[in-house]
């Protein structure tokens, strides 16, 4: 059974504490309004592709009791093209797993993500609770990334040598082929 | 070393025999330029790229080895040449490590060939001297075994079309996880396996270790490199075994 106390405040309501005695019920008391997370990183970021960058937080069980954990994952969306981006090359790190969390314990969340392809996207980091399917993820605000594309070299550094190996080659063998030619009397 | 000499004469005398080479530099040339210069390509990291491009060297350079090795013996006797060898007076197993000797040969000037293009990608890193010298290692390696390994099938198989085929066949089958696989199958148990067991495998996540990890040095490359040489000291025990005695089993 669970008792909620309000408190009446001069003017506005606010709850101020769940007064919770066993058993717990899930659907008032779930990870959803007892964990936040709080983005530490620029909401803002803009770099180029190739570049790292490190998406900070933490995460804050608000209950004074022990918390279920679960898994810790940041969110990648591609804004330009509607789509969600697979983790595999932007991310060594894929999640984050929390085991449980202590009353009002707060813990760092941090991901070191490279920034693979030019776009627009969108970050945030979610929460899922182990075994609480009923809940919803909890969610950070987001971050807005602008990924500027990048050329590595200058496309001439690399024309004489793709033109020019094989040319250096084709003209070896024909070199070749004209000695050979020349002894054998092709040419006379 | 006249076997030698004659199998390098057929290969760069004349411009038909060295026409895989032309090729060779034209399929770097193509992947370089690709990288560097399309849009989508040229994002990715330039570890990458040397990676990308160290996979593609070694696997032409085992192909090349195994369709060059496995034919060498087995086209002699279908050819009606194999017995003119066996009258020089060297035994039948130095013939062979001549013929081995001239197809390492091949993909070192193959491997001279792509060195510009490992230096023009790496410009900027400090990957040039560890992208040069890890491809040369593990390609040298991996070739000489390979060319053991096929010419050993060549001598056993006596028939260029089966010896070919199945040189082919385990080319593919030790190049199929690194480049075939998705990264899915890869962490299966069964990935996992054949990728502990396959020497091709251990060359390319070598690779991948040192120019996308950035893992440079020997210490730390040490278990992929033990891997590909106990698989060439293999290769060496089979070649020794087909090589034994093969004069008196042609006279038979």
């Amino acid at each position: 059974m669970t008792t909620i106390i309000f408190v009446l405040n001069a003017t506005n309501y606010f709850i101020l504490s769940y007064a919770i005695t066993q058993p717990v019920n899930h659907d008032l008391i779930n990870s959803s309004n007892m964990l936040k997370i709080t983005l530490k990183s620029s909401s803002e970021f803009h770099g180029i592709a190739g570049q790292y960058m490190k998406i900070a937080g933490e995460i804050t069980n608000l209950s004074p009791n022990t918390m279920d954990g679960g898994i810790a994952y940041i969110s990648i969306v591609d804004i330009t093209e509607k789509i969600p981006v697979d983790l595999e090359d932007w991310s060594v790190e894929k999640g984050l797993y929390i085991p449980n969390f202590l009353p009002s314990q707060t813990l760092p969340l941090e991901w070191n993500i490279r920034l693979v392809k030019a776009g627009n996207y969108a970050v945030d980091i979610l929460f899922n609770t182990e075994g609480q399917f009923s809940s919803p993820p909890v969610a950070s605000s987001k971050i807005q990334l602008e990924v500027l594309p990048k050329f590595n070299l200058n496309p001439n550094n690399v024309l004489p040598i793709a033109f020019g190996v094989p040319g250096i080659l084709i003209g070896i063998f024909g070199v070749l082929n004209y000695i050979r030619g020349r002894k054998m009397g092709i040419y006379n | 070393m006249q076997i030698y000499k004659h199998e390098i004469y057929g290969n760069f005398y004349s411009w038909r025999g060295g026409l895989w080479i032309i090729v060779a530099s034209l399929i770097f040339s193509l992947v370089a330029y690709l990288l560097l210069t399309d849009k989508e390509l040229s994002l990715l990291d330039q570890g990458e790229m040397l990676y990308t491009l160290g996979q593609i060297i070694i696997a032409l350079g085992i192909v090349i080895a195994a369709i060059t090795a496995s034919s060498s013996i087995s086209g002699e006797i279908e050819s009606g040449t194999f017995e003119n060898i066996l009258l020089v007076p060297i035994k039948f197993r130095i013939i062979a490590i001549e013929k081995v000797l001239s197809v390492i040969t091949m993909w070192g000037i193959l491997y001279l060939v792509c060195i510009p293009y490992l230096i023009v990608l790496s410009n900027g890193t400090n990957f040039a001297i560890p992208s040069v010298f890890y491809v040369g290692i593990f390609g040298t390696i991996l070739v000489t075994g390979i060319s053991l390994l096929s010419i050993s099938l060549s001598i056993f198989l006596t028939s260029s079309k089966n010896s070919v085929m199945t040189a082919i066949m385990i080319v593919l089958i030790l190049l199929a996880p690194s480049l075939f696989f998705g990264s899915s199958l890869k962490k299966t148990d069964f990935g996992i396996i054949l990728e502990n067991v396959n020497p091709a495998s251990h060359a390319i996540n070598s690779l991948d270790s040192v120019l996308v990890d950035n893992e440079i040095t020997l210490k730390q490359q040490n278990i992929h490199l033990a891997a590909v040489s106990i698989f060439m000291v293999s290769c060496i025990f089979v070649f020794l075994y087909c090589t034994r005695n093969f004069e008196l089993k042609v006279m038979k």
